[in-house]
């Protein structure tokens, strides 16, 4: 069954990743916040895979990461080479009655941020000045991804989605 | 059929192909051989898009910071004047010591190089504020020595006479008042002559100046001795004004008070050694 309102909800928290991600911290909020930045695409990105998969192309996905990847002045692909990831893992989710099991979400929403922080990190150390040491690995924008992703799926959850009762993606 | 299509485009073909583009992509755009002009081409696009997300707070923060300024100003602005009005009052008081200060300095200056003068330091007490009469009173009066008659000075000339001491005060009529009158010497040439006030405090005139009198213009005039009131040789006028009357007999000469009258605070009542000759400052 269709269900626009899902689009309009998967749209909308698109745009809205978007301009959380190009948006800059208060002038008042410490510098300390910059690391603790989490990855909105990625959040986004995971919660449709996981509560949406009939839904949510893996395709849209990659052109949100090249999106991402122009915006952020990254190497091209590599925002769209980690959503895909992020889509696959998410679309391959233990399920029962159409929805992801919270653990496995849980467990699978670890990853892909792991692996999305050790991606960038490789991928960064071939631009032109790379940053040397473990602190590349941002543990805080991971340990902040992963705190952000309850805001998400409760906003997502409560006031976005729509369950879908058409067959799961598999 | 769109869910169809979505499925067609998440099938695990798809993944791998966009995985390979995504690497293939990674690889080129370090190399930077490639990708360089598309890549300046989206910066325009992504600056306008950075520009329009960011303005709404770059407002709101240019907004409260020129209220939270403009506040700032306004309180540092009312802090400021009131450190004036403070500075201002802390002045005049500097400026009050400070000419306090100077007249003690002439008043011992005066003790000090009139040694035959037996000198009481008085303090203005009061103006007499009476039309026509230039008096005041001192704190200083028969308990300190002053009695009726002596000389008032201050640190630069003869200041008035007392006219009637009290226990504790006493009342000063200046020379500048026109029911006294000083005799004086022109120092210059010697003649002798009296000088009387006219009322008015920066004016004095010499009586029965006769035209052939040696007085001319800048003259000083200094306390004679005669009368054994005003200690001779202490100044009491210059000579600012010679006129000949109409008779042609006299002239009119003004003299203009050495004495700052009604502008001093401290003075000295000379209760001895009036008859001496001051030393020459």
């Amino acid at each position: 069954m269709k269900l626009p309102r899902n689009n309009v909800g998967f749209s909308i928290s698109l745009v809205v990743a978007l301009v959380l991600t190009m948006v800059d911290l208060p002038h008042f909020a410490p510098d300390v916040l910059t690391y603790f930045t989490p990855n909105f695409a990625l959040l986004v990105c995971y919660y449709w895979a996981t509560n949406l998969p009939t839904n949510f192309s893996v395709l849209v996905a990659w052109l949100f990461g090249f999106l991402f990847d122009v915006l952020y002045a990254e190497p091209f692909g590599l925002n769209g080479l980690i959503l895909c990831v992020v889509v696959l893992v998410g679309l391959n989710l233990p399920r029962r009655s159409n929805r992801p099991i919270v653990g496995y979400q849980l467990l699978g929403l670890l990853g892909v941020v792991i692996f999305a922080e050790i991606v960038r990190l490789i991928v960064m150390q071939f631009v032109e000045y790379p940053v040397q040491g473990l602190i590349v690995l941002m543990p805080w924008s991971i340990v902040a991804s992963l705190a952000f992703w309850f805001v998400v799926a409760v906003i997502l959850d409560r006031w976005i989605y729509v369950e879908d009762t058409d067959v799961s993606f598999s | 059929m769109a869910t169809d299509a979505r499925k067609r485009f998440s099938t695990p073909t798809t993944f791998v192909l966009l995985i390979l583009v995504s690497i293939a992509l990674v690889v080129t755009d370090l190399s930077g051989q490639f990708l360089g002009v598309p890549r300046q081409l989206m910066t325009w696009v992504t600056n306008g898009l950075y520009g329009g997300v960011n303005a709404p707070g770059r407002w709101m923060s240019y907004s409260s910071s020129y209220i939270q300024d403009r506040q700032e100003l306004l309180d540092l602005q009312r802090e400021r004047e009131r450190e004036y009005q403070d500075a201002v009052v802390k002045n005049r008081r500097y400026d009050s010591l400070a000419r306090e200060n100077s007249e003690l300095r002439h008043a011992l200056a005066l003790v000090q190089r009139s040694p035959h003068l037996t000198l009481v330091t008085a303090e203005l007490s009061a103006l007499i504020a009476v039309p026509g009469r230039n008096e005041i009173l001192i704190n200083r009066g028969r308990t300190h020595g002053v009695q009726d008659g002596m000389a008032v000075l201050d640190s630069t000339g003869i200041y008035g006479q007392v006219v009637e001491s009290l226990p504790s005060t006493s009342r000063v009529i200046l020379i500048t008042d026109r029911r006294i009158a000083v005799p004086v010497l022109v120092e210059r040439s010697g003649t002798h002559a009296v000088i009387t006030g006219v009322g008015n405090s920066s004016e004095l005139v010499l009586e029965h100046a006769e035209v052939t009198a040696d007085i001319e213009n800048g003259d000083l005039l200094v306390a004679s001795g005669l009368g054994g009131v005003y200690p001779r040789g202490y100044p009491v006028g210059v000579v600012t004004s010679i006129e000949p009357e109409a008779s042609g007999v006299e002239m009119r000469v003004l003299v203009e008070p050495l004495a700052a009258m009604h502008r001093r605070t401290w003075l000295q009542v000379v209760v001895g050694g009036a008859t001496s000759e001051v030393a020459e400052e």
